[in-house]
């Protein structure tokens, strides 16, 4: 099921940046890349301007980059500084969540 | 152009222009790939209208507090108790000038102009630029503060207000005609830009003394 994420909603998992850090993990994309990228692998479907909003946060912390191109649709790819804080992001709440799948394990 | 094409584009209007400039064709792109529904709508108003509040400087901010600020005044002495309240005289008056013929009244003061004096200097030693730049956002703020006194204006045209109906009116002045409550604003506009630009010249004066 997908849903139209602005906040997160379903939690951290749906957070927009957080889906469009790891959609650029694979490599650049454009907006409309990123959003059937995201739908795909996260069943969210972001709403254009929640996907702008996102992408201009981004890029303002310096978490991406666009890349120069002829085209309407610019690319954007992950920065370093970016990559790392996906990385972080990612290990946290992978800690969270052995955490939490561990004490809800039947005894 | 197609009728999809004319919605995406009215759609980003809701952003600031030196973000369209930046993203606008991206967004649009997308806008035109998809189905424009309500809730895809909704959401780039919503993206457009928080961009616009992220990026507002301090004199769309004062802006808003000055348009607050008359719309209270205005709306206290058309709703409050005969006996405390002036209606729509409280917030315009007859001007001794032939043009305007009203003047808004929390406008004219002292303390206004002060304001947009200090507000002009400030603006300056924070981001220099020209005068005119200081001129322009203290007309900016002016005009933001008129915006209710000329919706009232249109409203007495239409007919939406009677003067007459006013408790404190027992018949509207020919003075007080729609026109000319609509454009008393505007007609400050240029002496807040004077006192825009002369508190940019006082911050100027300010940021030599310091250096």
């Amino acid at each position: 099921m997908c849903n139209m994420a602005r906040k997160p909603a379903n939690g951290p998992a749906s957070d927009p940046e957080l889906l469009i850090l790891s959609s650029l993990a694979s490599g650049p994309n454009h907006g409309y890349g990123m959003m059937n990228d995201i739908e795909t692998f996260a069943e969210v479907t972001l709403g254009a301007g929640t996907l702008y909003t996102a992408i201009t946060r981004l890029v303002e912390k310096k978490l991406i980059a666009p890349v120069s191109s002829s085209g309407r649709q610019r690319p954007y790819r992950l920065t370093a500084l970016g990559a790392a804080s996906l990385a972080e992001q990612l290990k946290n709440m992978r800690r969270v969540a052995t955490v939490g799948l561990a004490r809800l394990r039947p005894a | 152009m197609s009728a999809r094409a004319a919605v995406a584009r009215t759609l980003l209007l809701a952003y600031p222009s030196s973000w369209r400039r930046e993203y606008g064709a991206e967004l649009e792109d997308i806008l035109l790939s998809r189905p424009i529904g309500p809730l895809v709508a909704g959401d780039v108003i919503v993206g457009g209208l928080a961009e616009r509040i992220r990026s507002a400087d301090a004199s769309t901010w004062l802006g808003m507090a000055a348009l607050a600020a008359v719309l209270a005044d205005l709306l206290w002495n058309i709703t409050a108790a005969q006996s405390t309240s002036q209606g729509l005289m409280a917030v315009v008056g007859r001007s001794s000038k032939t043009l305007p013929t009203i003047v808004v009244l929390p406008l004219m003061s002292d303390g206004y102009a002060l304001f947009l004096v200090i507000y002009g200097a400030w603006r300056q030693i924070r981001r220099g630029g020209s005068l005119s730049n200081d001129g322009v956002a203290t007309a900016k703020i002016t005009f933001m503060a008129g915006l209710p006194v000329i919706v009232v204006g249109i409203l007495i045209g239409i007919g939406a207000i009677d003067l007459a109906a006013q408790r404190q009116i027992d018949a509207a002045p020919v003075w007080l005609t729609p026109w000319a409550v609509a454009t008393a604003p505007l007609f400050r506009l240029p002496a807040a830009w004077m006192l825009g630009a002369l508190g940019g010249q006082i911050g100027r004066w300010v940021g030599r003394v310091r250096e």
